[in-house]
Order: structure tokens, then C-alpha cells, then sequence
């Protein structure tokens, strides 16, 4: 199915339906004991869909999957879409505190998790329904209804496809909201962008908790193509991954850089690894430029494309088609070109566009932007905006915090870096502001200061303390595994008398980088 | 110190092992310290520690202490 095809008035789910019609006995999933047909999907993604209406399920009200990407997974997610209830993906490793809040946060109508689900207990306690997706029992009930999937009475602009939680600075996660209407959109371009067709076998690397997982999930499934779903846990035995993704044939890959870098680096791919790939798209952080140049010239002949996007704006929003000169210059890779579902304006301060290739903060519109973030409007009016309200144009957008500039002769787009204290590590954002409240909630630390450092790759957050005599280092770091996931924890954490401050009485971050190399 | 004392050593530092923990039974099933970043920097360690170069294949055979510290002697003896 290409773009023409693609009806932005239909459901996502009728999207899906359409697509598993033509393409019944193709392999969907790849697995190494199992493949899932199409058809296999379409049938369970119905009746999961049917068992939501019989149990009279609210549209619009989210489902919260603590995924291990087996095929239940995709089916579940594929049976919520077709019956107009959003999902949300729970990573499993998530301390227990970061998924109350998630939870408490989006009040799910029920939790599907796995029997083996090893903090069940806490998420209990919270009183949200559970139900095990791998207990025989689900499967039995899901097995003896019809595989009639219940309608979605809502049109694709009002009916929540997906939230995806990403760092919030107040200590709380935020749920991005994207409907259906956003993903159709996503998908109509990015179906042309890439050029995927049926044949295509894509690379199943990100966690679906996380926004990269977008990409994977919606452009393989809704187009014919086939996912190949590798779990978290697999990563460490990299050269076996590399081999499995070999013998699916996977054609595109998508990852964070840091994933390719690890697979460099253990030297899990080669020269010869992955025949039939063709296309390497990377996107969630930067790329450092020796190691990408390790990877053009491990790869000379595939496609890498350095891909850019809010999770607000439904995973990217810029692309750029790497050329070999770009591995000349020491720079940066540019964020490319806005993509056709979008439009932009780069604005100051004051929220007024700036002079063409001046630095600005970057502002989006058009049928990517999602709709806020669910049960928070507070922290959506900051960010979804109509800045030219006084210009006379009413049109509403997300305001990215991404400064930015426009190469006046290419038109291409680069980053420079963020307005706020908002980082991207290993492909992650997150608010360095949401740390150092979790942190400074701890009993014993009576101030904290957190700062990253990019360089070396993959980057360090570092948190300064001051502690009274009630916690020692040894206390305040286990109390830290337990409150904040690992790409959130500080790789170092140094104790001072107190923090250094400026005239106003604010801590002096600019200060901290100092102290730190002093302590090493 | 010897060889193995130091690979041991830095085994137990790269994962933040507790003293109580019997690394001679550790593998990457069983210890969840031993992530794929943990992975990454332990190989990166040895490699910079013992001056070796380690091949995809050797790396991919460290799946459990006893294996790696079998592959990092035979690759000293063959500096």
C-alpha cells in the first residue's frame, strides 16, 4: 500500500486490517522458534479488540502494556488501536516509584503484565486491574471469541492512538498524547521517504516504551513490511542479535547511535554482517563523527540517515540522507529537512520568527503535532502554543526548546543545543531538573546540583550533593537505584560542603564542571 | 599481582559486584549487573588493561566468567 492509498479518514485499525487483507499469509513477525502471519495477527488483534467492547472499555481511556515483545504484545497493541483505546508501553525495569507515578498519571482502565512480572506486587497495591498476558487463562478467553473487531466510533483526529511518557521537570513524567490522525500522517511520509515496500524486514531494536519503538512498530506493520522484535534482555549477546537480524533478512535499521556504537564496539557487525540491509537510520541523540566514519566505512555501501523529532511531534520530524563529504568536517550531522507533514518557524525569544539563519528555537505545526499531554494541561500550555496569535495567526503548534538554525544556502536545518536543562543520553530525554527533585526528595540530601557532560561519549551525569551526617554515599546511592531508571542514574555523585553560588544566590552550575575534574 | 587476580578484580569493579558474590558462578544470565553498557566497558577495560585486541567471535564467547577469564589468559599467552 503507498501513500495514495493511505485514507486519512479511515481508523488506524482499518488501516491495519486492510493491509493484513492484502498481505494474509506474509510473515508480520519474526521470532527465532516462530514467524506470525498477518493473518495471525489480524485474527488475535480482533478478538482482543472484541473481549475490549464485551468488557466495555472506555475509548480514549489507556490500556498500560508492560511489554516483553512477544507476539500477545502486538496484538494487544494492534486490539486497543482497532477499538479506539490508547496504549501505553511500561518498561518492566522501571523503579517501582517511577511506574506509580506513570501510573497514577495516566489511570489505566487495566495493565496487562506478565505473570513473571517481577514488581507486580507494587503495582498492585495500586488498585489498577491486572491482567497476565502469558496466563493460559487470557489466552483460553481470548481464544473462544469471534475475531469481530469492535468498532472505533471516533474519527482518527480525536481518537488517542498512543501515549508515550517521556521526563518531566517537576519529577513527574508527562504523557505525549499522538492520535491516530498523527500516525497516519507519520506514516504517509515516511513511507516515501524510506521507500518501504512489503519486502522490507525492519530491525526491532528499540524498547517499545521508548519513541524510536514508533518508527519500528507502525512503519513495518502498517505497510506489509515485517518487524523482527528483539528483546531488551537479548542486547548483551550482541553477535547473536546481529546474526538474527541476518537471517530475517532485515532490510532498515533504527536505533540510537549508542546502539550501533555498541555494536561496533564489540564487534558484532562486519563488513559482511547484514547482506540485505540497505538503509541505517539513527536518531535520538548525536552522532559522534569517528565512530560514524567507523560505521561508513564498515557499511559504504548502505544508506545512513540521521533522523530528528519531539516525542510530542510523533517520533521524527526532520530527516537527512548522509553524503560522504559529510565525514569530512568535524561537525555535526545537520537535522535535515523539515518533512512534508510539518511546518516550521525558528523564533526568538519573544516568540517572533527570527532573520532567516539566525538561531531560534524551533517551533512546529501541521498533522505530527500530538495533542498535549494527557491529564496535564499545565504543562502542555507551555509548550503547545500559538505564537502568532498577535500576527493574526491562530494556528497552534508544540514549541520545541531545540535551538536551531537554517543553512540559508542548502535550507537544511542544524542543531545547536536546548534552552533548558533537557538532555538526550543514550537516546533518552530527559529533564535534569526531574533528577535533582528525585534526588533531593531523599532524606539526608539537603541540596543537589545535577550537570551532563557529553564528552566522552556516551556522556555523564553527574550529581553534586550536600549531605547531612543522616545518609552516607554507600545509602544515597542504592536509594538512587531504586527512585530513578538507569539512563536517569548519575554515573558520579561527589559530596561537597556546599554548592557553589552566585551573586542572586542561585547554585552556579557553570562552577560544577571545575569542581568535578578537581575531585577525579 | 597475577593475571587472574587482576582480571578478577576488575571483573568484580566494571560490575559493582558486593564481596559476598562468587564470581566464578557469575554469567550474563544470572548477574544483572552484566548489561550490554556493563559489557561494553568491561571488554573496552580488558582490552585497554591487557593490551589485547578481542575478535567479535571471542567477545561474543563471554557469556560467563569462566569463559572470559579462559579467553583473556590464552590471549595474554599470545601477545
Amino acid at each position: 500500500m503507498k501513500t495514495t492509498e493511505l485514507s486519512h479518514e479511515e481508523d488506524l485499525g482499518a488501516v491495519f486490517s486492510k493491509i493484513a487483507k492484502i498481505h494474509k499469509n506474509k510473515v508480520a513477525l519474526y521470532y527465532p522458534d516462530i514467524t506470525v502471519t498477518y493473518d495471525e495477527l489480524e485474527q488475535q488483534s480482533n478478538r482482543i479488540s472484541s473481549w475490549f467492547n464485551q468488557k466495555q472499555f472506555n475509548m480514549n481511556e489507556p490500556v498500560v502494556i508492560i511489554p516483553d515483545k512477544s507476539p500477545v504484545c502486538f496484538a494487544i497493541m494492534l486490539g486497543a488501536i482497532k477499538s479506539g483505546i490508547p496504549y501505553v508501553n511500561l518498561d518492566a525495569k522501571n523503579p517501582p516509584s517511577r511506574s506509580e507515578k506513570i501510573l497514577r498519571g495516566c489511570q489505566p482502565q487495566l495493565i496487562f503484565a506478565q505473570h513473571s512480572y517481577e514488581k507486580l506486587s507494587v503495582i498492585q497495591n495500586l488498585g489498577f486491574p491486572i491482567i497476565h498476558y502469558d496466563a493460559p487463562d487470557f489466552e483460553s478467553k481470548i481464544n473462544q471469541l469471534e475475531p469481530n473487531r469492535s468498532p472505533n466510533r471516533l474519527k482518527p483526529e480525536d481518537s488517542i492512538a498512543y501515549l508515550m511518557f517521556t521526563s518531566g521537570s517537576t519529577g513527574f513524567p508527562k504523557a505525549a498524547v499522538i492520535t491516530q490522525k498523527n500516525v497516519l500522517s507519520f506514516i504517509s511520509w515516511a513511507i516515501n521517504a524510506f521507500d518501504v515496500k512489503p519486502t522490507d524486514v525492519f530491525t526491532g531494536l528499540n524498547p517499545l516504551h521508548f519513541d524510536n519503538s514508533v518508527f519500528d512498530f507502525f512503519l513495518s506493520l502498517f505497510t506489509g513490511a515485517s518487524l523482527a522484535p528483539i528483546a531488551q534482555s537479548e542486547l548483551v549477546h550482541a553477535k547473536k542479535v546481529s546474526q538474527q537480524l541476518e537471517a530475517y533478512g532485515c532490510t532498515i535499521w533504527f536505533s540510537v547511535p549508542s546502539l550501533l556504537i555498541y555494536f561496533l564496539g564489540l564487534r558484532a557487525i562486519s563488513k559482511e554482517s547484514l547482506p540485505s540491509l540497505n538503509t541505517v537510520i539513527f536518531g535520538g541523540e548525536a552522532f559522534p563523527k569517528a565512530s560514524l566514519k567507523a560505521l561508513q566505512q564498515l557499511w559504504p555501501k548502505k544508506q545512513l540517515v540521521n533522523v530528528y523529532g519531539p516525542t510530542e511531534c510523533t517520533c521524527i520530524c526532520s530527516f537527512y540522507k548522509m553524503l560522504e563529504p559529510d565525514l569530512l568536517n568535524p561537525e555535526l550531522l545537520p537535522l535535515g529537512t523539515i518533512t512534508p507533514n510539518f511546518e516550521y518557524e525558528i523564533l526568538d525569544s519573544n516568540l517572533s520568527p527570527v532573520k532567516r539563519g539566525e538561531l531560534g528555537n524551533l517551533m512546529l505545526y501541521g498533522e505530527g503535532v500530538g495533542r498535549g499531554y494527557f491529564n496535564n494541561e499545565a504543562q502542555a500550555a507551555k509548550s503547545f502554543l500559538s505564537p502568532g496569535k498577535q500576527r493574526g495567526n491562530q494556528r497552534k503548534g508544540y514549541l520545541t526548546g531545540d535551538l536551531v538554525w537554517e543553512d540559508t544556502e542548502t535550507g537544511l536545518l542544524h542543531f545547536k543545543s536546548r534552552l533548558d536543562f533537557q538532555i538526550k543520553h543514550k537516546g533518552h530525554r530527559i529533564e535534569l531538573q526531574e533528577i535533582e527533585t528525585i534526588v533531593g526528595q531523599i532524606t539526608g540530601v539537603l541540596e543537589v546540583a545535577v550537570i551532563y557532560q557529553e564528552q566522552p561519549f556516551p556522556g555523564q551525569i553527574s550529581a553534586v550533593v550536600v549531605l547531612t551526617n543522616d545518609i552516607d554515599l554507600d545509602s544515597l546511592e542504592s536509594e538512587i537505584n531504586t527512585l530513578l531508571p538507569s539512563y536517569m542514574k548519575p554515573t558520579v555523585i561527589m559530596p561537597v560542603e556546599r554548592l557553589p553560588k552566585n551573586a542572586s544566590g542561585k547554585t552556579d552550575r557553570s562552577q560544577l564542571p571545575l569542581l568535578l575534574s578537581e575531585s577525579r | 599481582m597475577s593475571t587472574m587476580k587482576q582480571l578478577s578484580s576488575l571483573f568484580r569493579a566494571q560490575l559493582k559486584l558486593a564481596p559476598e558474590i562468587n564470581i566464578a558462578e557469575c554469567s550474563i544470565e544470572n548477574t544483572s549487573a552484566w548489561d550490554s553498557m556493563s559489557h561494553m566497558n568491561l571488554i573496552i577495560t580488558l582490552e585497554e588493561t591487557f593490551e589485547i585486541v578481542l575478535s567479535g567471535d571471542e567477545i561474543a564467547a563471554m557469556t560467563d566468567y569462566d569463559s572470559l577469564a579462559n579467553i583473556i589468559e590464552m590471549k595474554i599467552e599470545n601477545r
